[in-house]
């Protein structure tokens, strides 16, 4: 059990606390997920869990946290290693091994146990993670067997609660699957789980609390069902709630039914005998009125990218094969599909950062062969995923201007279009602060910024909503959609289902380095043989139509209209 | 692709020895290549070195290639540079103010193999032995078990730092930065927006990991080691004879033979 009372935090190097007289109990076996907007202290709760704050992480501690009744500031985090574990978002940084054997040991090892335990507890969690090849570098590892060797190297000092902090967000969806799959399978086995975690879907599935913070308090708290049924408060705090729960409480609103339901299988079941009163054909007003929308923009003259019979490889592994395809003016098109399949060896075909070793590609109609990676830039911005990958400069009007300098543009013009791009992405007030300062929006932003102010017309985005919270990922999708609606050519690279949804015209996957197949959401989300092939599953509210018979819906207000017959 | 480790999984004398033994067979080999300076001595023994390479420890050339590669350039400059400034002895040529001599080419040639007989003993050890067995040798040896940690994590972080350092240089890129462009000075100011970024990087990936590492309960003391290290009947007598053979040569260099005379 893991008691937390009255507990306070400041950092030494912060002004304010981080934490305030934060109260909550872990009973043993529990499944508990925090959820919150960034900066709200949920990582720092999990720090204090296992000793690391005060005892690694200095600050002000007030109040108290016992494990197991061992108060946490009297014992050190070697101590409390074997009660409490703690994995973190990045794998990366977590793995420092040379082998995976050698990894699921250290934790044994510095706790001196016999050599034949050590070895015993390895083979435990290898068969629970379900690796086999115990010389293999970590290193070489898929994200997804990265994180589950981060938690086994926890599980080899036999604690009995695992905090884990967001231990998804940076994986493809099988790798996230095959994580809550080893969780699932822990806890059934009596281990306490301490979740952070944006996907509220997962949470109302699995989740026996929930937990939310906001400003170092816990604001709310019950069960997922309780909590995450209060729609409009947990939006009002910055929450994505299921798209079942929005749906269903919409419904609530005008009448229709009684309660509101968290997950699809209390969402089929709730919503099941209503389709049967509402004699509609279901197709029909998908195909008035959505598919017409998504095929609006006829495409004229050339094509914004057009790949002819691309091939690529790296050091003799071929990545790509004999890729074909056309990305069309004013499209926003979805590129999707598990890691490795070949989505960044591909657009980084786009603007020339890799060259082809056969085939050929055209932007507008010109072949880029003879292109440098600069001259292109004017054309084809690519906005790299990890905004800390590349910010560098002293000011945030410094960072956007680096673009235009490279390009030699004249200092008067430079500064006009750095001011006028500032503006456009709302970051005009931040012209002077570093960038180091900037939120994870903001900093999403800036660096979206710092490709616009080169003036490209078609612009890539890799994972542009990945790590952020519900209302930075909001204002990043309207700021793509004004900048799509100024008549420019989104690329999107992502994982998020229900982005692609929402934003998407055109769907390609890609699957081992070939175009396994291309569509309209509409048709790419109708097909459940293609995208479980894919490991890809469609936006819970498009699952949930097809189930009840309104086709495919794309976002929760398409249902309803299906739904309510229309107007 | 980046390797993280030299390491070549075969089965054969030399990595079945004790890695502690390796440490030191490797040191004399080196000590020995340092000690002669005549070019015959050090072909002999960057010879000597291959052959062991090949058949003792089965390491096929193909992969020795492009470690050697690595140092080529280096080997090339000493051999090149060495004549040109060696301008007393049994002059060859005599060209304009270029004079090259018997002695300096002689000269070239012993820095260069003195060169490759260097690397190629530390290869001996680093291709052979997985380097957990190398830090763990080291720890035995004497070195605090942190210190051999702190190697053993920045080793096995090179590949992610490496992969950072490529993306930092495609989003600059993207960005319009042309690291080919311009002479020396602005060449090297063109790496700043990539060495900011990656040093951040950097620092907060060793924050994340020291909170790890704490996690794992490092620091209790008292620390098993799932690795045992053997010294056998084998590592005595390699060692043996490595002692003797480093006397042998210890002697020889004493009586002054071995030694490159210059006039």
């Amino acid at each position: 059990m893991i008691s937390v009372e009255d507990l306070s935090f400041q950092y030494s190097t912060r002004e304010s606390l981080v934490l305030r007289n934060v109260n909550l109990v872990v009973p043993q076996g529990a499944y508990i997920a925090l959820v919150g907007p960034s900066g709200s202290g949920k990582s720092t709760l999990c720090f204090t869990m296992n000793g690391i704050i005060p005892h690694s992480i200095g600050g002000h501690l007030s109040g108290k946290v016992r494990v197991d009744s061992l108060d946490t500031r009297e014992h050190q985090v070697h101590e409390l290693a074997e009660k409490v574990g703690i994995v973190l978002q990045n794998p990366e940084s977590q793995l420092f091994a040379m082998s995976v054997e050698e990894e699921l040991a250290f934790g044994p090892e510095n706790l001196g146990l016999p050599r034949e335990e050590i070895v015993a507890r390895i083979d435990e969690a290898l068969r629970i993670i379900g690796i086999t090849d115990r010389e293999r570098f970590p290193f070489s590892l898929s994200g997804g067997e990265k994180q589950k060797l981060a938690i086994a190297s926890i599980l080899t000092m036999n604690p009995s609660h695992l905090v884990l902090d967001e231990p998804t967000s940076q994986l493809d969806p099988r790798g996230r699957q095959s994580v809550y799959h080893v969780l699932d399978g822990l806890h059934a086995g009596g281990m306490s789980i301490i979740l952070i975690e944006h996907n509220t879907e997962h949470i109302a599935e699995h989740a026996q609390q929930v937990l939310v913070v906001k400003d170092g308090t816990v604001v709310a708290s019950g069960s997922p069902g309780d909590v995450l049924s209060r729609v409009e408060e947990m939006e009002a705090l910055g929450i994505q709630v299921p798209e079942v729960a929005e749906l269903t409480y919409e419904l609530c609103k005008r009448g229709v039914i009684e309660r509101v339901a968290v997950t699809l299988e209390d969402a089929v079941s709730l919503l099941e005998n209503l389709t049967l009163n509402r004699k509609r054909p279901p197709s029909m007003r998908e195909k008035s009125g959505f598919l017409n929308q998504e095929t609006s923009q006829p495409c004229s003259a050339a094509p914004a990218i057009e790949v002819r019979a691309l091939s690529f490889q790296y050091d003799d592994v071929p990545v790509l094969n004999n890729v074909s395809l056309t990305i069309g003016r004013g499209e926003i098109t979805a590129i999707i599909g598990q890691n490795g399949s070949g989505k960044t060896t591909l657009v980084k075909h786009f603007n020339g950062l890799l060259r082809p070793h056969r085939g050929e590609i055209s932007v507008f109609g010109e072949p880029i062969k003879d292109k440098s990676v600069a001259q292109l830039a004017q054309k084809v911005g690519y906005v790299f995923q990890n905004p800390d990958h590349q910010i560098f400069a002293d000011s945030v009007f410094e960072e956007v201007e680096f673009g235009p300098k490279n390009l030699h543009v004249h200092p008067e013009e430079r500064q006009e279009r750095v001011s006028d791009v500032l503006r456009q992405t709302g970051l005009l007030k931040y012209k002077d602060t570093h960038p180091a300062s900037l939120s994870g929006g903001e900093k999403q932003r800036l660096v979206i910024a710092s490709v616009l102010v080169m003036n490209p017309h078609i612009l890539v985005l890799d994972e542009p909503t990945t790590g952020l919270d519900l209302t930075s990922s909001r204002s990043i999708i309207e700021l793509v959609k004004a900048l799509h609606q100024q008549s420019r050519t989104v690329v999107l690279v992502t994982h998020d289902m229900k982005l692609v949804a929402e934003m998407a015209n055109r769907i390609l996957i890609l699957k081992e380095g070939t175009v396994a197949a291309e569509g309209s959401p509409h048709e790419i989300f109708s097909n459940q043989d293609l995208l479980s092939d894919n490991f890809l599953e469609a936006p819970q509210i498009t699952r949930l139509s097809n189930r009840l018979g309104y086709g495919t819906c794309l976002s929760v207000g398409e249902l309803l209209q299906n739904m309510e017959g229309g107007p | 692709m980046i390797q993280q480790t030299m390491f070549i999984r075969k089965r054969s004398f030399l990595h079945s020895l004790d890695p502690r033994t390796k440490l030191f067979v490797s040191i004399s080999l080196f000590l020995v290549g340092i000690m002669f300076s005549d070019y015959r001595v050090l072909t002999v023994l960057f010879v000597l070195e291959i052959i062991v390479l090949r058949l003792v420890a089965r390491i096929p050339f193909a992969k020795l290639f492009p470690y050697l590669k690595l140092i080529l350039p280096l080997v090339v400059m000493a051999l090149v540079i060495w004549p040109l400034f060696q301008r007393t002895g049994t002059v060859l040529v005599s060209y304009w103010k270029i004079i090259i001599t018997e002695e300096g080419i002689r000269m070239g040639i012993a820095m260069s193999f003195r060169l490759l007989s260097l690397i190629v003993a530390t290869y001996l050890l680093l291709m052979t032995t997985e380097q957990r067995d190398l830090v763990l040798a080291l720890v035995t040896s004497g070195l605090r078990y942190d210190f051999g940690l702190m190697l053993a994590i920045a080793l096995s972080k090179v590949p992610a730092l490496a992969g950072i350092a490529m993306t930092i240089m495609d989003a600059q890129k993207a960005r319009g930065l042309e690291l080919e462009k311009g002479n020396i000075v602005e060449k090297v100011r063109k790496y700043i927006p990539i060495l900011i970024p990656l040093i951040i990087s950097a620092i907060r990936l060793a924050e994340a990991l020291s909170i790890a590492i704490d996690s794992r309960a490092f620091g209790r003391g008292n620390r098993t080691y799932l690795r045992e290290l053997h010294f056998t009947v084998k590592d005595a007598l390699v060692t043996g004879m490595t002692v003797v053979i480093l006397s042998a040569c210890v002697g020889i260099r004493a009586a002054g033979f071995g030694v490159m005379e210059l006039p």
